[in-house]
Order: C-alpha cells, then sequence, then structure tokens
C-alpha cells in the first residue's frame, strides 16, 4: 500500500485540528503514522521511537542510531533525530524532544499526546521540563484518524483478509479425517498457507493457533507456548479452532474459524448454526448511524432471545488495522458512532456442552448501507468437515 | 534468593506497601508467568500486585486467566470482563475493587512507570489519592541484572534452541539456493519452526537482511535469499519468558577476502569484550575498551549502537555496555555481546553471544555452535 494518502490524511487533519504540533507516542501510532511495519518495537520499549511533528511541516523521528538507515528505507519519514544507545535511553528520547519542542514551537502552544501510549514516566518529565506548552490529549483525535480507513486501507484490508482466510481453507485441506497430524504440523500449515499468500508472518503476536479436542476448551492452551502447538494430535472427531493473524504491509487479519475432523453431528450442527445466526445478526446490525454501545447492546439481548449464552468477558468485536484489536469496541459503553469505512473484527463464541469453544472471526467492512463479511474464500456458514482421507 | 523473596526484600527496603506492576517483562519476572503477547497490546492491561509480607495477586483480561492458572500459578488471579466498557475502564474498577479489599487505599506503592500509559496510571491517581504511587523502574533493573540460576538455565535453553533452530534452517537452505530461489520469508520461518520443535517457547523478531540492503539494521521479509555474498539473521527466541537475542553473519558462496575481513575484524572486538567479562569491570570501561581498540585498529565499530546489554524477562535490558553505564559487572549477570562492525564495503556485521558473569570470568551460553567465522552456504543440488 501506498502510505503516502494516508500520511496527506494525518497531515490535512492535523493542520485542521487545534495542536501546534504531535507528539507521536506508541508503537501501533507510529506504524500508522509512519507506514512502516516493525513488530518487534512493542518488545525493545527501552530503545524507544518516537514522532514530534510540527503542524504545517514534516514529522521528524527520534530513534536510534541503527534504526535510522532502515527508517529511511522503509517509511515516509525524511528528517530524523538519532539517538546513541546509554544506560538511559527514555532520557536520550526526552532531551530530543525537549530541543525539538523548544526549538519548533513558541511558548503556549498546544502539543497534542496519546496520553493512552505516551508512558507515565516520560510525560512527568516532559511536563517539569517544558511547562510553558499546553500538553493536550491527543488520544481520541488519533483513534479518531485511524478508525475510519481511507479507500488504500480498504484495498489492503480486503486482501488481507481474503489471503488469510484463504490460507486457512488452504491448510485445512491437508487434514483428513484418516489421517494423522500434530497441532504443531496444523498450526505451521495454516502460517506458511498465508505466507504462500504474500502474508508477513514474523513474530510475536503473528498467530497461528491450532485447539483441538481437550486443548479447543482452552482460550489458550500449552501456555506460554502461545499459538505453537506442540505434540497433541488432531484425532478423529475432535472440534478443532483455528485463529490465524496475519500481517501485510503493516495492517493485521485476526480470523478464527472451526473445522471438525470426522463427524459433524446434529447437535452440533445446532449449536454452529446458532453461531451464525447470532454472527449474522451482528453484521446487520454494524450500520452507520449507530453506536458501537447500541450494536453491542442489541447483540446481547438478540443472544439472550435465542438462548445462546456467548463467551464471557469476550467482546463481540473490536476495530482492526495496524493493530489486530483496537478501538473501537463493540461494548456497552463505546459510544463511537459507527461510519463508513470503518472495519471490525467480529468474534462470536460460546462453549459448548462438552466444553469446547465454537468460535468465529471474521473480518467485516461497514460500508453506506451496512456491513459485509470480506474475504469468505469458501461458505463459513458450515464449518471445514474434514475430507475422509487422502 | 528467590525473586520472590528479592521482591520482598525491595519492598521493605525501600519502604513500600506493595509493587504494582503493568510491564509483561517484569511481571514474568516477578511471577514466572507469561501472558499471551501482552506487550503487543496496549489496550490490554493486566497488573501484576505483590503486598508486603509476600502475599501475590495477578489481574488479567478474562481471556487470559486460565493461561496464567496454566503456568504453575497457584495465587489468586483476577479476571475482569472486557465487556464491561472500553478500556481500560474494567482494569480500573477490577484493581480499585482488589486494592480496597486488601486494605491498601493509602500508603506507597511502586509502579513500573515507564511501562504503565500515562492516561492510566493519571485515572489510578484519581481513584487513589491516598496512595503514593512512587517510580520503581531503575531500581527494579538494577535488581533483575543479578539471575538466579534458573533464570540463567532458562536463557541458556533459549540460546541453544536460538542456534539449533538456525542450524535446522539453514541445512534446509543448503543445496536450494539458486534454483527456484528461497525467499527469505521462508527461511525466517524455518528458524521460526526449528526453534519450536528444540522446545522454545516464543519466537519474537525475525529478519533477515541481504544483498545490497545489508548495510541496513532491518527490513520486512520480501524477495529471496541472495545467491552471492553476505547475508544477515537477527531473531529473538524465548523459554517461558527469558530471552535470546540473536545475530549472526552466512555466505553464500565463497566469501571474499574483503568478507572474511570484515568478520574477523568484528571478532576481534567481540574476543576482547569476551575477555574483559568478569566480575568488577565496569560496563563502560568494556565499552571503552572495545572502541580504542576499533579506532586504533581502523574497524568500522558503529559506536553508538553501544557494545551490549542485559539478557533476561526482556530482550534488552540492563546493564548496558556503553560510555555512560557505570555498572560494575558481577556474578549472576548476563550479557549479550552485541558489537556491530561495518565491512569496507558497508555490510553491516553483527554476532551477538550471551555471557553468565561467573566469579572468575564468563561462561558462554549460547554454546552450541561457534560463530566466530561466517557461515559458508554451498551448493545447489536441490530443494529440501
Amino acid at each position: 500500500m501506498d502510505h503516502k494518502i494516508v500520511f496527506n490524511k494525518i497531515e490535512k487533519a492535523l493542520n485542521a485540528s487545534p495542536y501546534d504540533a504531535l507528539i507521536i507516542t506508541g508503537v501501533d501510532n507510529l506504524l500508522y503514522f509512519s507506514g512502516t511495519s516493525l513488530q518487534n518495537l512493542y518488545s525493545q520499549k527501552n530503545q524507544p521511537i518516537y514522532l514530534f511533528w510540527k503542524k504545517g511541516s514534516q514529522p521528524i523521528c527520534i530513534c536510534p542510531v541503527i534504526w535510522e538507515s532502515t527508517l529511511r528505507e522503509i517509511s515516509s519519514i525524511m528528517h530524523f533525530y538519532p539517538y546513541s544507545l546509554s544506560a538511559d535511553n527514555h532520557q536520550a528520547v526526552i532531551n530530543n524532544l525537549v530541543n525539538l519542542i523548544n526549538q519548533e514551537t513558541a511558548p503556549g502552544s498546544t502539543i497534542g499526546i496519546d496520553m493512552e501510549r505516551i508512558d507515565s514516566a516520560t510525560f512527568r518529565i516532559l511536563k517539569d521540563w517544558v511547562g510553558n506548552r499546553r500538553f493536550s490529549p491527543a488520544d481520541s483525535w488519533i483513534k479518531t484518524l485511524r478508525m475510519v480507513k481511507t479507500s488504500e486501507e480498504v484495498d489492503l484490508l480486503k486482501t488481507i483478509a481474503a489471503r488469510t482466510e484463504h490460507g486457512i481453507s488452504g491448510s485445512s485441506h491437508h487434514l483428513s479425517t484418516l489421517g494423522g497430524k500434530t497441532e504443531k504440523f496444523q498450526s505451521e500449515d495454516v502460517r506458511v498457507h498465508c505466507m504462500e499468500r504474500e502474508m508477513d508472518t514474523t513474530g510475536y503476536h503473528c498467530l497461528s493457533l491450532v485447539a483441538s479436542g481437550e486443548h479447543a476448551k482452552k482460550m489458550w492452551p500449552i501456555a506460554p507456548r502461545f499459538g505453537l502447538g506442540r505434540n497433541k494430535n488432531i484425532n478423529a472427531g475432535d472440534i478443532v479452532r483455528i485463529e490465524m493473524q496475519a500481517v501485510l504491509d503493516g495492517y493485521w487479519s485476526n480470523l478464527a474459524k472451526i473445522l471438525i475432523k470426522g463427524d459433524y453431528t446434529p447437535a452440533l450442527k445446532d449449536k454452529y448454526q446458532q453461531l451464525v445466526q447470532i454472527r449474522d445478526f451482528v453484521v446487520k446490525s454494524l450500520k452507520p448511524g449507530i453506536t458501537c454501545s447500541q450494536a453491542a447492546v442489541a447483540v446481547a439481548a438478540e443472544a439472550k432471545r435465542q438462548d445462546v449464552v456467548l463467551l464471557e468477558g469476550t467482546p463481540i468485536g473490536h476495530s482492526i488495522g495496524v493493530t489486530p484489536r483496537e478501538a473501537p469496541y463493540l461494548v456497552d459503553g463505546d459510544d463511537t458512532v459507527i461510519t463508513k469505512d470503518m472495519w471490525f473484527a467480529i468474534d462470536i463464541g460460546m462453549r459448548l456442552e462438552t466444553g469446547e469453544i465454537f468460535r468465529l472471526k471474521d473480518m467485516v467492512w461497514v460500508k453506506e448501507d451496512g456491513a459485509e463479511i470480506i474475504g469468505w474464500y469458501q461458505n463459513w456458514n458450515h464449518p471445514y468437515i474434514t475430507a475422509y482421507t487422502f | 534468593m528467590k525473586i520472590q523473596d528479592k521482591l520482598n526484600t525491595f519492598i521493605k527496603n525501600k519502604g513500600l506497601d506493595g509493587l504494582l506492576l503493568f510491564g509483561p517483562d517484569n511481571q514474568t519476572y516477578a511471577s514466572g508467568v507469561v501472558l499471551p503477547f501482552a506487550n503487543q497490546y496496549p489496550e490490554r492491561h493486566s497488573a501484576f500486585i505483590q503486598y508486603t509480607g509476600g502475599s501475590r495477586l495477578f489481574l488479567v483480561p478474562g481471556e487470559w486467566d486460565q493461561a496464567v492458572m496454566d503456568q504453575n500459578w497457584v495465587e489468586p488471579v483476577r479476571s475482569y470482563d472486557e465487556n464491561q466498557s472500553v478500556p481500560p475502564s474494567a482494569f480500573l474498577n477490577a484493581l480499585q475493587d482488589i486494592l480496597k479489599e486488601q486494605q491498601l487505599t493509602t500508603g506507597k506503592l511502586g509502579v513500573d512507570a515507564y511501562q504503565v500509559d500515562a492516561a492510566l496510571l493519571e485515572k489510578a491517581r484519581g481513584l487513589f489519592p491516598q496512595i503514593q504511587f512512587v517510580e520503581a523502574d531503575k531500581a527494579l533493573a538494577a535488581m533483575r541484572m543479578i539471575k538466579t540460576d534458573e533464570e540463567i538455565a532458562l536463557i541458556e535453553a533459549a540460546g541453544v534452541a536460538a542456534d539449533k533452530g538456525l542450524i535446522g534452517a539453514i541445512n534446509h537452505l543448503e543445496g536450494a539456493v539458486p534454483n527456484p530461489g528461497y525467499t527469505v520469508a521462508e527461511l525466517i520461518e524455518r528458524i521460526r519452526v526449528h526453534i519450536i520443535e528444540h522446545g522454545g517457547t516464543g519466537i519474537g523478531f525475525l529478519s533477515s537482511v541481504q544483498a545490497d540492503k545489508t548495510s541496513l539494521y532491518y527490513l520486512p521479509p520480501k524477495g529471496k535469499v541472495t545467491s552471492q555474498g553476505l547475508f544477515r539473521v537477527n531473531y529473538t527466541n524465548s523459554q517461558n519468558g527469558y530471552w535470546f537475542n540473536a545475530a549472526r553473519m552466512l555466505v553464500v558462496g565463497e566469501p571474499t577476502r574483503s568478507q572474511v575481513k570484515g568478520k574477523q575484524d568484528n571478532q576481534i572486538l567481540k574476543n576482547l569484550a569476551v575477555s574483559l567479562l568478569k566480575p568488577g569491570t565496569s560496563c563502560s570501561s568494556i565499552f571503552n575498551e572495545v572502541k580504542q581498540t576499533a579506532d586504533k585498529n581502523s574497524i568500522k565499530f558503529l559506536s553508538e549502537n553501544g557494545a551490549g546489554h542485559g539478557l533476561g524477562a526482556s530482550e534488552i535490558e540492563a546493564p548496558f555496555l556503553t560510555a555512560d553505564d557505570e555498572t560494575i559487572l558481577a556474578k549472576g549477570m548476563v550479557i549479550c555481546l552485541d558489537i556491530t562492525t561495518f565491512t569496507p564495503s558497508g555490510v553491516m556485521i553483527q554476532s551477538k553471544d550471551a555471557y553468565e558473569i561467573t566469579n572468575e570470568g564468563s561462561r558462554l551460553l549460547s554454546w552450541y555452535k561457534n560463530w566466530d567465522e561466517l557461515y559458508i552456504i554451498r551448493g545447489f543440488r536441490s530443494t529440501h
């Protein structure tokens, strides 16, 4: 995706905003503002990277020296304040920020900061050192920007949804009722099939979880081997939950599907259809003009009416973009108004009487007249049922 | 001393009434529990609380509580309902309940203030005006520097799995480079898979920079493995939450003299640094000696990147082999040497290894294979 269009959108919004400058913190914000995919930054917090963006100017990146050439190569950023590593890299960042604020803004200027991303200690020092500027929370402003996707982001998310879905479907064909296979093997097959469709599965939360039988009763089986699978064989009769998150050009997929190895009993079919009905109700509920909270309350009421007990504590969905899970959330209390070109990962789950978690996650695009599930390679109104043999 | 006891002593010595830890690495350190990709979800909050006297508690989203209990955690786990409201309301409500139950509504709580967002801590301050939240990051980092035997064993296991993972991956690559062309994505995925196959429990950073881009630190995995010349792999992996941080240099085909010299130059600095890893030496003095030797021998050393760092429940942690870190090495520290140099043609050379500081000197933890020379990949027979 050409990040320039997102960049232009941000620039335009900044020019119209009450902020004289922005301090961009938080890896997800950094990725959104710079157009990069550096998933490792989440885990290397003591070598922080910040952006300083003055209204009417180009953003300036504060980063370790070693990252500068990489960021020049893969991001839209052109200006850098690199710092040498030290025993206190936070302090190095703060020093650079203070210099930039003093050089680039006048006393009394308003500087927007995402208070949900800047760490408490850095913010305290910054306030102490630059007392004559007004730091204003920009959390909602940034969230609002990120929530509504540009046409290029929409196209990218369509591709991502389709490729990930295709990856899950493709890997499912490698499992048969009679064939033996471990969860690890199948987990790897899901990843590889996504990679074959040119998804990036590097690192951390690029998840390919395959949970079967007893393991399907847990949200995170074989902890701390999250999504790795191990030696458990996927047995005939097992219910298999497949969850996949992958990334392309910095944007994420987030899907979950059900596979039945063998006997799809009428009882299972009934349960699956309940899930499908609720999922369809969620999709219908996601209309421009209503709030996320209203959608969530309506779905909860519908589930109650249908006597379906959804997974406790798990929201029925959330947005998706430069992270696999972000605002707005389809929960009671999120008053974000749903608008055209928002994307959601809807997440409908229930626990079977035998304990397994049935879970369907789909990526949904909100259009002018309502929402649509994107990326189905096959019809997921039915679970994937393995071929008898191959 | 066990980590739980260390934390008790810490709480007592600092005059605290407890610790409230938000950072996933601090939580792993304090509990031995790894949360599912907690770093990667900035709007999913969790907390680890340890009170005076030693009792401990986890607060996590409902989706994570079973994962905590499955990691031999027998003390209380509280979960909150993410359906309750937008983050972090449900988390804060649950935290409020816990602190009230524990009668911890006044006093001093140590927090890792560099790991909690300003909005959240501000809200917590509003809920508990009588609590003094004390920034404890630096003191915690200092405590974490000295590892227990169990921590060192986990880092060593991660180091060995890292090597086995890379060897497995390049054994598949050897003989398969020219035709039809092995992709970078496949190479790094194979590193990941082989680490898992050798018992690794988590994979982090995965990168390989190739061909004419080898002056860069990182690139997304695009294109094919180079058919000629140097390339570098960088990756991190964990064993029950304890990390190894790897970088290795490989060459496809016969290396040139310049390439060999480039690696040897890096090794000169690394060997020097290894010889200095002993109790009583300061981190800054190691860095300074490495830099002086590089200058004296006209080796292009990226001094701005330091010469190494600690390893543990995070991929990069204190102490740091940098000009300003006066930390004195002591038994039980684990240092990852991370010396970055450039060949005359601009290829970035990195070769990282981890060392435990012992009574006499240091012990290599990533011992499975010696990487002091370039790993040469030859052959063109088949794909496999």
